[in-house]
Order: C-alpha cells, then structure tokens, then sequence
C-alpha cells in the first residue's frame, strides 16, 4: 500500500489548529459562539462582515490550511435546508434532505469531495442552529396530516460527532430530534468519538451512520480518521445502547485486490459486531461531482486517486460503468452472507 | 523565493544590511538580493506597488514566492506604543471599503492587529481609524495575491507614529532604529515561513518533467494523448516516488499506429 509522502513531509512551524477564529458581528452573543470563544480563549479573534468574505476568497491553500485549521463563526440565513443530493443512496426517496450545521471537517480524506466543494480548509460553524431547527419544523407541521417521514442528513459536509467535544452541536440536534414526530435525523461520522452521546438515552428518530473502511483504505486515504478497530468499537457500543446504526462502505476504493481486502474485512468486521441489529448498509465506488473533481485537479493533488481512470457521467467522475457495476455485484453478493439484500443500498 | 516589500529607505536598509543583500542591477527601482531572498523597494503609498511586483516577478519567473511586507504603521496612542510590533490578521482599504485577510499560519511571536490603509498621511491622531494605519498593505494584497497563496502575505507592521503631527516629527533615524530592534524576531519569523521547508513540491521532478516533454514531442502526442500521459506518470509517481521513468524505448515513430501502440506500451507501464 502505497505511503502518504505529502502528509508524512513535515509542514513545520504552523499554527496550531484554530489558533484564529473569525467571527461575523451578527453572530455574536449566541450560545455556540460563547461556548467556542471562552473554549479558545487564547485564539485571536479577528471580526468580520460576512463568512464568505474569508471562506470564499480566492487564493486559499485547502491543503496547508487542513494543517492549521482556523474557525469562522457566522450566522447562517436561509435556505437551512436542502434536497439531497444524487450522489446519495436513496435520494430519490421524497422528504430526503440535508442541511448545514457546520462546513468543512477535522479529517483529511483523500477521496472527499469537501476539498472540491470549498475553496477553504478553515471550518464554519453557524451559529444559530435554532434556526435550522424551526425549518425543518416548518417542514414536518406542512406534512402533519400525511405523517410522511421528513429525513435530515445534518452531518453531509463534516463530522459533527468528531467535534462534539469541541463544538456541541450534535447533542443539541439529537435532543430536537428525540422532541420531534415524523423526523428521522442522520449523522454520518468516522469518529469513534461516541462518549459524548453515550449518556444520552438512544432514540429511534435518530441514524447513525458509520462510515467504515478497511484498515488498507483508512490508513491511505482517510488521514486523522480513527483506525479500523477504534471506529468498530464505537459502531459497537452504539448498538448496544440500542441506537440505530447504519453502516457506509463508501466509497468502495478500486485498490489492488479490492475484492480480497474487502471480503476479508467484511469477515473480519460481522465477527465483531451483530449484524441483526444493524439497519441498513450502503454501499458505492468512489464518485464525485465533476465540478469539484476537477477543482481538486486544478490543484495538483497529491493523491494518486486524481490521476486514476474515470468517466464521466452526466455531472458525476465515476468509475466506468461496467467496472463499478462487477464491484457492487461483487459485494452486494458477499455482504448478503451477512445481512440481508433488501438492507443493502448501493449507488450505481 | 521570499521577497520583503518596504516603502522607505530607512525601512529598507537594515534588512539589505542584516541579510547581505546586494543591489540587482536589472532593475530600475530598488532591488536587493541575497540567493533566494529579495528586498524590493515599492515606495510609499499605492502608486507604484502594482508595476514594481510585476516587473520584479517578470525578471524573476519564479514561483512559488512569498511576499512580506515589512513597514511602518501610525498607531493609537491610547493602545499602541512606540515600537510595538505586529502581525497583520486584517487589512481594511479605506477608499473601497474592501477588506483583505493574509492567513496566519506560520507560528510567531508578535502581537496581531487589523490595519486600515489610506492614501493620505494622516496627522490629526487618527481618531477615526480603530486600528494600526499604513499607506501600502491593502494594494500588496491586491497584487500580491494574484501571485501567491493567501498564507504567503505576511504583514508585520511597526509602530512608527501616533499620527499626530502636534506631538512633533521624527527622522530616518528614528524609523531605521525601530526596525533594527526588531530584526532579530522578523528574522525568525522569515525564516520559519521559509517556502523551502514547508513541503511545497511538485510531483514530478525536472528529470521527470524532461522526460515527458521529450516523450511527448518524439511521439507527437495528441493533446488528449499527453494529458493522459502525464496524469499517469503523476500517479505512478505518487504511488512510488522513486520509480524513475518509463524504460520504453520512444524512437520517432512511422506512423500513427506505431504511436498509439507505444503510446499504449507507455501508459500500461505508468498504471501498472
């Protein structure tokens, strides 16, 4: 498996994180930003208008700036929430939406699509999360009568649970969620951070999503991510709590003998957990918006999945058709020894 | 490459003394050089900042470049002190009302401060401005940042004056002194920034780079063809930074199938 050289190069002399939080004077005054400001109180503070005017300037390093991650408090506006996008399992279904607590993640994963989407590395966290919370409200009393089930993904663009020691945001979201009728809330995660959330009573409005790679994968692409067996511990102890856990294979990485390192580690993984009480599972080979595909290439990454063979299909960089398809076909087969197919979701 | 932008010759000379720099003649303005560290004098105010880095960088060619801005500031007397210094974390144009933000990734020891740039002299104590004032920093932005990464503009300001013309004058003397006092921590912050030791690398080499421009011509690759060519070589040399390019013997080929076959030869080997 081949070495990360350009994280294993030293970058010396860099601030440590958040050594500098920008903050939007309209952002002032709440609760997150007086829980972040007297958490950092050593951190410079340097006032701002607008967010976008130091997340959007141009000229921005994503890289070096993952380094030496700086914080940008804002006040978001709307829309606070969004129909999710197609490069997500099941997003066909109706009442499936994502929304934007935070922007930007602790980890550094060579295949995420944040480095293509953002032209920043620094981390923005709004700070009126009520305000989103009253949307989606909005959103469950228009369908009160037919009682559909409004779906949130609210960790599609970080990994709040990674930061709830730092930023307790998802805590908060559980406790709305547990409050709310016809609402399911997703929170996609690498963390095994799990602690924070362990005193809480498990609540049936609310998905956990692991997403859970091979120790192969994780250890070459998924930089600052906690190690395999760390992330199945805390995938563990969810479980038993009684939470619902849903367990993402995604992307599936086209390495050398995928189809052993996967088999393997799927082995590997149902001898650690009971896969009777998982949810459901997704599953899908790397893909990307073209867009920000190619923002990454622009960049000159270095990260050998960038310079790989693609298509693209519609907006999306997939693998071609006919490879990603044996892949699935391949793994859907073997995970079905484990669980059953109705409960796998693939992207394809 | 680091290159110290500075206004005045008092700003200037104790760096061309403590550095070594010698004058580069190629330039009709104030240009200072020792190995990859340039001084460039840009005078004070905007008006010439904008055709000095341009000029300097089309002499130049190099990259990447940081730039410093090494200058004098007017500060409040009710905040600031003769002499403090400070790094610059925002940078307030007074005229366009735009404001800039230099990244401050590299560790230090300075205090931070905003800065407002203006285009006259301020004399009354400058009880509008909330900050540091100086007449240069935001056009540097402007044109530096077209150049170089947000983080490699860095701002350290020293304060000169209170802006206040009834608290009397001072001399060259009095600027070039400030500076010098400080030299010792501008020094290690310049160096601590240094492009050099911060892992900025391209994938390919020279050697690499040769050999794909070689490859390319000898073969007349298609531009589909050499880009291809070129995203595989820079995967394979991902994957194995040590893999010295392909051994495939690349004679002029007689026709369009002989290239493509070689061509084909060629990219197995690079994704192999």
């Amino acid at each position: 498996m081949k070495e990360i050289k350009y994280l294993k190069k030293s970058v010396k002399n860099l601030q440590p994180k958040f050594s500098h939080i920008y903050i939007e004077k309209r952002a002032y005054g709440y609760f997150l930003s007086d829980t972040i400001l007297r958490k950092f109180s050593k951190s410079s503070i340097v006032d701002i208008k607008h967010y976008k005017d130091v997340f959007n300037r141009s000229g921005q390093d994503f890289q070096i700036q993952k380094k030496s991650m700086n914080l940008i408090l804002a006040k978001k506006t709307p829309p606070f929430l969004y129909p999710i996008t197609d490069m997500v399992q099941g997003h066909h279904m109706p009442g499936f939406f994502y929304t934007t607590p935070m922007l930007n993640c602790l980890y550094n994963c060579e295949y995420c699509f944040l480095q293509g989407m953002y032209s920043s590395g620094n981390i923005v966290i709004f700070v009126n999360q009520d305000d989103f919370q009253e949307e989606i409200n909005l959103k469950l009393e228009q369908n009160k009568v037919s009682k559909k089930v409004v779906t949130v993904s609210i960790s599609y663009n970080t990994d709040l649970l990674a930061m709830e020691n730092l930023f307790p945001i998802t805590k908060n979201w559980i406790k709305f969620a547990s409050e709310s009728k016809n609402l399911m809330i997703e929170i996609r995660t690498k963390s095994s951070n799990f602690k924070p959330i362990d005193t809480m009573d498990s609540n049936q409005n609310v998905l956990l999503s692991w997403t859970i790679s091979p120790e192969e994968v994780s250890k070459a692409y998924e930089h600052l991510a906690p190690p395999l067996s760390q992330r199945i511990s805390a995938v563990k102890s969810a479980m038993d709590k009684g939470w619902k856990v849903r367990l993402c294979f995604d992307p599936i990485m086209n390495i050398e003998n995928w189809d052993k390192i996967y088999s393997e580690f799927f082995l590997y993984l149902f001898q650690k957990i009971n896969n009777k009480k998982l949810y459901d599972i997704t599953l899908g080979t790397f893909r990307m918006n073209k867009d920000y595909f190619n923002r990454i290439n622009r960049r000159n990454p270095q990260s050998e999945i960038y310079y790989s063979e693609y298509v693209t299909e519609k907006n999306t960089v997939a693998l071609p058709k006919n490879m990603r398809i044996f892949m699935m076909e391949k793994l859907k087969q073997e995970l079905s020894k484990y669980i059953v197919p109705k409960k796998i979701l693939v992207w394809d | 490459m680091q290159c110290i932008l500075s206004a005045l010759k008092s700003e200037s000379q104790p760096f061309i003394e403590f550095y070594n720099l010698e004058k580069d003649r190629r330039f009709s303005f104030p240009v200072f050089r020792n190995k990859d560290l340039y001084l460039v004098g840009i005078g004070v105010g905007k008006k010439h900042i904008e055709k000095r880095v341009n000029d300097f960088i089309q002499k130049i060619g190099s990259s990447p470049i940081q730039f410093i801005n090494v200058g004098l500031a007017g500060g409040k007397k009710s905040i600031h002190t003769i002499g403090d210094i400070f790094i610059v974390n925002k940078i307030t144009d007074e005229a366009s009302k735009k404001f800039y933000f230099p990244d401050i990734l590299y560790k230090h020891s300075f205090q931070e401060s905003g800065v407002t740039t203006v285009c006259k002299e301020i004399t009354n104590g400058g009880a509008d401005f909330s900050d540091l004032v100086d007449m240069e920093a935001s056009e540097i932005f402007k044109v530096c940042s077209k150049l170089s990464s947000a983080h490699n503009l860095i701002f350290i300001k020293i304060v000169s004056d209170y802006m206040d013309k009834s608290l009397g004058s001072f001399d060259k003397n009095h600027y070039s002194t400030l500076m010098k006092l400080n030299l010792k921590e501008m020094d290690i912050l310049i160096k601590n920034s240094n492009l050099s030791d911060n892992g900025n690398h391209d994938i390919l080499n020279e050697y690499d780079e040769q050999w794909l421009v070689q490859t390319i011509k000898i073969l007349r690759l298609t531009k589909t063809q050499s880009l291809l060519i070129e995203k595989y070589f820079k995967g394979k040399k991902i994957r194995d930074s040590s893999y010295i390019y392909p051994n495939i013997l690349t004679n002029m080929p007689e026709n369009k199938f002989e290239r493509n076959q070689i061509f084909k030869k060629i990219c197995e080997e690079l994704t192999a």
